[in-house]
């Protein structure tokens, strides 16, 4: 097995803890912190990484659960019997489909992001919003919201086993299945959407396959097909090209999977993989060893997903400074942590959910196949704005917080309430410069054990309103 | 929350909080315009801008995901076009004919109409050697300007601000986008990305706090580990001084009738608006999107089409009533085209070179550049070859219309196109 440097127990601190759970989280609650913090990095690690990947399917929203042809077609019926229907009531039928998909849309929404706020797994939920980015599928597309969710579902039961097996349950989903066409590709004329981004965007990145592969690969893609009543992947031998491909060096009667595992054969799938994970974790700055530190450890273990991840947790350069507190937070992790470090008893997940929408991003619908483009592009100089307004709505929200929360061991003097804030929104002491503004701010206010609620509102706004409160 | 901002609230902000910090030696001068602005804005009570009154304004309009050039500009009578497009050829039936051998998509009559007026230039075959047919690449390709061989992350639009605009207000280069485009990052950090002016506006309770956070961002050069905090300084400085440069210049302007009610209707609306109203900006950055039609292309092109024609026709009305049509030009373009044949969704992949669209300026109108053959043995991978590379476009819109040094930008002299 690989050696990785790891950061030595000896240094393991505060400030490192409450990074890991920021990042293999959205971030720690109070309690948790001082936990974490108490472990080992390999305790704490193993923390994040140890949960049952395949329960949740049976704990999504009710609706899931209802007849699933109704989530293509308008109570239960059949195509032949709605096609027959006269046009107006067809039409209506539709109306009514879509106004229900909209509303699951928006109940799936609210649903995860409750659970990223409140689940014992924290990671299962990251990881699952890291495989929505980069099997960027979105319901625009797609249009209903079953198969969205159903895929979901998929990044967790897979999300933390084998890449190989993810890639491949992936390229059978059907939400993708219809997003990138391949539902609709024939061996006629085969089409290429999928085969390109399957390579370009998931396994390879571009510059590392011809567009003869391309053509070659969407050949064999064909057949990969959906039953769209049932939502579910079928094979179709006659929409399927049999003839020989040639394919990066290879040549066969190739299927998809032979395709898949053609692609995964080559050393720079390995090193893609390790890139992409790094960025989303740990920072847009990848260093040449870490690349090469987590590429051996995902061929040594065959695209072991849990391994590579501890491996990149216990990581000493995910620890080092240029890391800790330099990347931006992309809204749902924005929302999600204030939440979190509120400790609010009933995160809002619709108003979240709204909150994450208007700050550019909309789960279930990414902008395109490239899934979100994180750090800086989620700064504009509106929606910094908005971030501030939004950040101003969830504190002053009924029942956002609770005054008797913040200083349990009794009112602190102002630099002490100074220290335990930043310790509580930060986690991290942070410059002179924010420290002198801090103690300036809190200057003009009674002395905290006055505090009334307005006060905190008052204090809670500085630390969020914050070029400083965008990162993590 | 207040909509309107206040203009005391500002200039406490700006006060106490970038010159109050000590730092005014390293402000930048668009912060120094800005104080003398407000102070005069404080005795006289209307907004005068420093500069940009008369300066060329460039609008830079995305057709985001590959637009089918052969169905947009569509070649009437070509064997090689019927043949490779069975069931989506079926457009030439109801094109509106131009000149040659010609016409546009039956949805563009607004375009047409504009073409008829001398309003709009069509250059054809527009593309780069060794096409990337990533919509990702090929769109940085057409941002920086650079060749499909190098990466170089620069936009050509932020070296034009380097170039050109050194020391103006943020709102120099503004888009209206989720995210800033390519196109404008460069060493000046230039540009302003909003969606929509509502959402973009600060209350008072922020700007109180605002000096603290904000001082440093002007200050020496920060170590890198710094750089996304310093980013984020900026942005909220940029941020409130262009905040209210916009709500001002919106508060003087009426929204102007016949726009359509799309996203890119709305938009040029938008944009005709901060014309009208004196805004500085220089650059604007559009995107419509849609345009990635690998399924089911005909409907959903048509009225992409239609959006495309309606809000373009709106626009340069506007602009006539405006008397702006010269002091204003728009680029249209694609990151490419689609493929010569259909393919078995009836729809396109992904192809190569495609007309651009240039309206307004004082070009020649018409056409401009050559079609690109469609018979199969002139096509590469299936896809027509560029006649005409969209660094030449670029040359031409810089020199003539921005009267900027082409060269100094695009790192390279390229021919200009004769219109």
């Amino acid at each position: 097995m690989a050696r990785i440097p790891t950061l030595p127990k000896r240094k393991w601190s505060r400030i490192h803890a409450a990074h890991l759970a920021a990042r293999a989280g959205f971030g720690p609650t109070p309690s948790q912190l001082t936990r974490l913090e108490t472990m080992t990095p390999e305790e704490a690690v193993a923390y994040f990484l140890t949960y049952p990947a395949e329960t949740t399917r049976n704990q999504a929203p009710d609706w899931f659960y209802h007849d699933q042809a109704s989530h293509r077609l308008p109570n239960g019926l059949d195509r032949a019997t709605f096609r027959k229907l006269p046009e107006e009531e067809r039409r209506m039928m539709r109306q009514k489909q879509q106004r229900e998909d909209r509303k699951n849309l928006r109940s799936a929404q609210a649903w995860w992001l409750e659970r990223m706020v409140n689940s014992d797994h924290p990671l299962e939920e990251k990881l699952t919003l890291f495989w929505h980015g980069h099997f960027a599928t979105s319901s625009q597309k797609v249009r209903a919201a079953y198969p969205m969710l159903s895929q979901n579902l998929t990044f967790r039961e897979q999300g933390i086993g084998s890449f190989a097996m993810l890639v491949e349950a992936v390229s059978k989903d059907p939400a993708m299945l219809l997003f990138l066409d391949n539902a609709r590709s024939n061996r006629r004329k085969p089409n290429e959407n999928y085969a390109r981004e399957l390579m370009e965007l998931f396994t390879l990145g571009e510059g590392h396959y011809t567009e003869d592969d391309i053509r070659n690969a969407a050949r064999a893609l064909t057949g990969w097909s959906m039953n769209a009543t049932k939502w579910e992947f079928q094979l179709r031998p006659f929409l399927h090209d049999k003839g020989t491909k040639r394919f990066m060096g290879e040549s066969g009667r190739f299927d998809g999977s032979d395709i898949i595992s053609i692609i995964l054969k080559r050393p720079r799938a390995s090193e893609f993989l390790a890139e992409r994970l790094w960025r989303f974790f740990a920072s847009e700055t990848v260093p040449r060893g870490v690349v090469s530190d987590l590429s051996k450890v995902l061929q040594q273990s065959d695209f072991d997903l849990k391994q590579a991840l501890r491996a990149l947790f216990l990581h000493e350069d995910f620890y080092h400074e240029n890391v800790i507190r330099t990347q931006i937070k992309g809204p749902v992790q924005l929302v999600t942590h204030l939440c979190r470090t509120l400790n609010s008893r009933t995160p809002p997940g619709q108003r979240m959910a709204q909150a994450c929408n208007q700050l550019g991003q909309i789960l279930f619908a990414p902008p395109s196949v490239k899934g979100w483009d994180g750090g800086a592009a989620w700064i504009t100089a509106s929606t910094l704005a908005m971030r501030y307004q939004i950040a101003e709505r969830l504190v002053k929200m009924r029942g956002s917080f609770q005054t008797d929360h913040f200083f349990p061991d009794g009112a602190p003097d102002r630099k002490e309430a100074r220290i335990q804030l930043f310790d509580r929104f930060y986690h991290h002491p942070l410059g002179k410069k924010e420290q002198a503004h801090m103690d300036q701010v809190l200057a003009g206010l009674p002395p905290p054990d006055e505090w009334q609620r307005a006060q905190y509102i008052t204090v809670l706004l500085h630390l969020v309103q914050q070029p400083q409160f965008q990162l993590t | 929350m207040s909509t309107q901002p206040d203009l005391m609230t500002r200039r406490r902000f700006l006060r106490t909080g970038v010159v109050g910090g000590a730092l005014a030696a390293t402000l930048p001068s668009f912060l120094d315009q800005t104080l003398l602005k407000l102070e005069a804005a404080e005795t006289s009570r209307s907004v005068q801008r420093p500069h940009g009154k008369d300066a060329p304004i460039l609008i830079l309009l995305q057709l985001a995901g590959g637009n089918d050039g052969l169905n947009t500009l569509i070649p009437l009578g070509n064997d090689d076009y019927r043949r490779a497009r069975p069931r989506l050829g079926a457009v030439e039936g109801k094109a509106l004919k131009l000149e040659g051998d010609l016409g546009f998509h039956e949805n563009l009559d607004g375009l047409k109409a504009l073409y008829d007026d001398g309003l709009l230039s069509i250059v054809q075959g527009v593309g780069y050697p060794n096409p990337n047919r990533s919509h990702f690449r090929s769109t940085e390709i057409w941002h920086t300007g650079s060749p499909a061989s190098e990466k170089g992350s620069d936009g050509w639009v932020g070296r034009f601000f380097d170039n050109q605009c050194q020391g103006m207000a943020p709102e120099t280069g503004i888009s209206l986008t989720n995210a800033p485009p390519q196109a404008f990052q460069g060493p000046s950090s230039l540009g302003i990305t909003f969606r929509n002016p509502n959402q973009f506006t600060f209350d008072d309770e922020i700007d109180m706090m605002a000096g603290a956070s904000v001082g440093p961002a002007t200050g020496r050069v920060r170590e890198q580990k710094d750089a996304p905090l310093h980013f984020l300084e900026r942005t909220h400085l940029d941020a409130h001084v262009s905040s209210d440069h916009l709500h001002d210049t919106l508060k003087k302007t009426k929204a102007p009738p016949g726009f359509p009610k799309t996203r890119l209707g709305r938009d040029l609306e938008l944009v005709s608006r901060l014309i009208a109203g004196g805004m500085s900006t220089r650059i604007y950055y559009l995107s419509q999107g849609g345009f990635d039609t690998h399924a089911n292309q005909m409907g959903s092109h048509a009225r992409l089409m239609r959006e495309l024609g309606d809000a373009q026709k709106a626009f340069w009305t506007e602009m006539k009533r405006q008397r702006n049509t010269e002091r204003v030009r728009m680029l249209v373009f694609s990151e490419f085209g689609r493929r010569v044949a259909e393919n078995g969704s009836q729809g396109t992949d992904h192809g190569a070179a495609a007309p651009v669209f240039i309206l307004g300026g004082k070009g020649k109108a018409g056409l401009h550049g050559e079609m690109p053959s469609l018979a199969p043995n002139d096509l590469h991978r299936g896809d027509v070859k560029h006649s005409t590379d969209f660094r030449q476009v670029y040359a031409t819109l810089l020199e003539q219309h921005l009267k900027a040094p082409s060269s100094a930008i695009l790192g390279k002299r390229w021919d200009r196109l004769r219109m």
